[in-house]
């Protein structure tokens, strides 16, 4: 049995939900589509139907759906389980937001005969922000008018309380009731009639129940249709021609700091503690530390969930700090100040929080493309979001940097942000290319729909314990995606490298007989261009579990051990500059190395990110030629730049 | 008199009451029913309360909320003019 909740995007909904089901929710897959709805359990009460499973919905503003994410609350609307609708409603958008329960009003006049029904609540979030607008809301009179319960929620948990006992009412008065339900799949739940009519009547509606707390003093300061004056003042600041775009920049910055200097210390106890673990296991006596299921538990499965979740705390901060911008309203000015930019490139003001998600990771970047409307400009951003920059490159750069300026820590810090300055060139230059080849292929067909509509909300001051929360959602829903893929790719590429020489004692021998190491032999041409040779192609092979495994096969292939990381690091450099080629030149060099960040920054090497790309896109065939064409165009531009880097002496 | 919203149009409180949403061809369905939802439709008050830092979007307040509507998007809202 499920409750749905539905409301206009910014109404409070993700809020109430996550009270509703405190932090045992989890992610579903919705049946016949890609999209993700966050259900979680909650207890009604002692007696009658006591636990119900919560639905969170994608925002609408009408029973219309306009965008892929709301079709999918529509369509949510007609399963066969969901027994109650929970309509949440911001109290300092009535005038716009009561559309909904009009609309479910005239919806469900309208079913009545067929004899489906399907009750519905109505949850009125934001009230103290409308008192201090200095406004109040008559809740009964509004409850009277639309013809639906209507419970206030607040900071109190009893506000949650009732609108549990409400809900328990509800449903337990739906399953006494004798009605033969008929099946609600059959019932359409488009909105009848014409919305401007429901707008007109939730105006009429907001009219009577809104009133000014002190109407002598507050009159005629407010004409009903602009917004309140702090908001006003704050985008007088934020959407300033000079300041807006500064601004901006300082809190894209710090966000972004805090992305990587913050977690840092976390990865080190990740990191250590995977490692920890497996120095644990192999010093067990009563283990064999060279069998093989010993080598494949602290290899293959310990190091993949490794790969996997050292990337946690990147992606929670990264989470945390866009839901705070969310919730404190920022985050629809920063998409406003750059749509303009954007558009040049087919992408938009909605692509944006997907992008900079990229940044992090691309498979929560790809989840958050949904929110973009227009088909064409999703598949763009779908489809650029692998070239941003993300963390995953970020210990491999590491290493090529320290390679090429180990000394020089100032120029090495450059160069790196020059990569992620070159990430978002080429993310830009790949969606303008992209959406150009669209627009020629789509040249006869009717062009599509695109638009931008951002709603600025009021600003209001974000609640770090529910943001919290809610990235962690986001994150266990990320672990859920990647997790499987990498750990299956870990297992697969240890196999691939360990064997058939299991038994040998040298690790560089075993490397190199392995099967994968046959086969970096067998494409040695192929990596000779570029300035490698079949160790290099060894690697690059391995980066295909997970990016950062590049370095750990290269600290394996020069055999370095060492206690920590900084240790591997600089014995692997060390031993990097006394390779040498076949014919005896040094393999490591300015140009080589130079060419493999190339390489990194363009090639899509996470399998992970091409299987939600296949999904998020709804087409196999999309997410085939992005892995083949990006890898293609990876491995031309590295060759390129090695072959005119040699040409211009630099070897 | 009417005339579309457009960039030029005096940015401010002063209050503009729309006239209708233009029909703009097949493609443009999808956005003609956002901005009905959102409220834009014969007699609605609005105000042209801003513009992004690079000249676009238009920040439009109807119904209590600003709205950010690119130029394309605007120029398919009608208001009356004197």
């Amino acid at each position: 049995m499920s409750v749905l909740l539905v409301g206009s995007p910014n109404s409070g909904k993700t809020t109430l939900f996550n009270r509703l089901t405190g932090l045992s929710a989890k992610t579903v897959n919705y049946p016949g589509s890609t999209v993700d709805l966050l259900v979680g359990p909650c207890s009604l009460g002692a007696d009658s139907v006591s636990s119900v499973s919560v639905i969170d919905t994608p925002g609408i503003y009408s029973l219309s759906p306009r965008s892929p994410d709301e079709a999918i609350t529509l369509a949510a609307l007609g399963q066969k389980d969901v027994e109650a609708v929970v309509i949440v409603l911001d109290a300092t958008q009535l005038s716009r937001q009561l559309a909904i329960p009009v609309q479910f009003r005239k919806l469900l006049a309208n079913i009545a005969n067929t004899g489906a029904t399907l009750p519905v609540a109505c949850a009125v979030s934001m009230l103290d922000l409308l008192q201090k607008e200095g406004e109040v809301a008559d809740l009964s009179h509004l409850e009277r008018e639309l013809g639906f319960p209507v419970v206030a929620i607040d900071e109190s948990k009893d506000s949650v309380q009732k609108l549990k006992s409400l809900l328990a009412n509800l449903l337990s008065l739906r399953s006494k009731s004798l009605h033969i339900q008929a099946p609600r799949e059959t019932v359409s739940f488009q909105a009848p009639g014409s919305i401007a009519e429901d707008l007109r009547e939730a105006k009429r509606i907001k009219d009577l129940v809104i009133s000014k707390l002190e109407p002598a003093a507050t009159s005629g300061t407010r004409d009903l249709v602009t917004p309140r004056a702090r908001t006003r003042k704050i985008d007088s600041l934020a959407l300033h021609p000079l300041f807006g775009p500064l601004l901006f920049f300082l809190i894209m910055a710090g966000l972004f700091s805090m992305v990587f200097w913050a977690a840092q210390p976390l990865m080190e106890i990740v990191d250590s503690s995977f490692s920890g673990l497996s120095e644990w296991i192999l010093a067990r006596d009563w283990l064999d530390p060279n069998a093989v299921y010993v080598r494949l538990l602290t290899d293959g499965i310990i190091a993949g969930i490794g790969a996997v979740i050292i990337f946690v705390p990147q992606i929670f901060i990264l989470f945390a700090g866009l839901i705070l911008l969310e919730d404190s309203g920022y985050l629809a000015r920063a998409a406003t100040i750059v749509d303009r930019p954007l558009k040049f490139f087919g992408l938009g003001g909605r692509s944006f929080v997907p992008l900079l998600s990229g940044f992090a990771c691309a498979v929560p970047a790809m989840l958050a493309a949904r929110t973009i409307n227009s088909r064409r400009e999703r598949l763009i951003a779908l489809f650029v979001i692998p070239l941003m920059s993300c963390s995953a490159r970020l210990p491999v750069y590491a290493l090529f940097l320290a390679f090429l300026w180990g000394d020089r820590a100032l120029l090495a810090g450059f160069v790196l942000a020059g990569i992620y300055v070159l990430s978002i060139y080429t993310s830009l230059l790949a969606a303008w290319g992209f959406h150009t080849w669209l627009k020629v292929r789509d040249r006869e067909k009717e062009p599509e729909s695109s638009f931008l509509i951002l709603e600025l909300p009021l600003y209001r001051a974000p609640k770090p314990r529910l943001a919290l929360r809610q990235a962690w959602m986001r994150t266990k829903s990320y672990l859920a995606r990647t997790g499987p893929v990498i750990l299956l790719l870990s297992v697969l590429i240890w196999t691939g490298t360990t064997f058939p020489h299991f038994r040998t004692q040298d690790p560089v021998d075993r490397l190199e007989n392995s099967y994968a190491g046959q086969m970096g032999k067998y494409l040695t041409p192929v990596f000779e261009p570029m300035g490698g040779d079949w160790r290099t192609g060894l690697g690059l092979i391995s980066a295909f579990a997970a990016r950062e495994v590049f370095v750990s096969t290269m600290a394996v292939l020069f055999h370095v051990t060492a206690e920590d990381d900084e240790g591997i690091q600089a014995g692997l450099i060390a031993e990097m500059r006394g390779a040498k080629t076949h014919e005896g030149g040094p393999l490591f060099t300015f140009a080589s190395v130079f060419g493999l960040i190339i390489f990194f920054g363009i090639a899509l090497q996470c399998l992970s990110t091409v299987a939600v790309s296949m999904k998020e896109a709804g087409s196999t065939s999309f997410a085939l030629w992005q892995l083949l064409l990006f890898n293609l165009v990876a491995y031309g531009a590295s060759v390129l730049t090695v072959q005119a880097l040699r040409a211009c002496g630099i070897s | 008199m009417q005339a579309s919203v457009k960039r030029s149009d005096s940015v401010g409180d002063a209050l503009l009451t729309v006239k209708g949403i233009k029909d703009g061809g097949a493609e443009h369905r999808d956005l003609r029913g956002r901005l009905a939802d959102l409220g834009f439709s014969a007699g609605e008050r609005v105000a042209i309360v801003g513009v992004a830092p690079l000249g676009e979007p238009l920040l439009i307040a109807i119904r209590d909320t600003t709205i950010a509507l690119r130029l394309s998007e605007a120029d398919l809202i009608l208001i009356e003019t004197d």
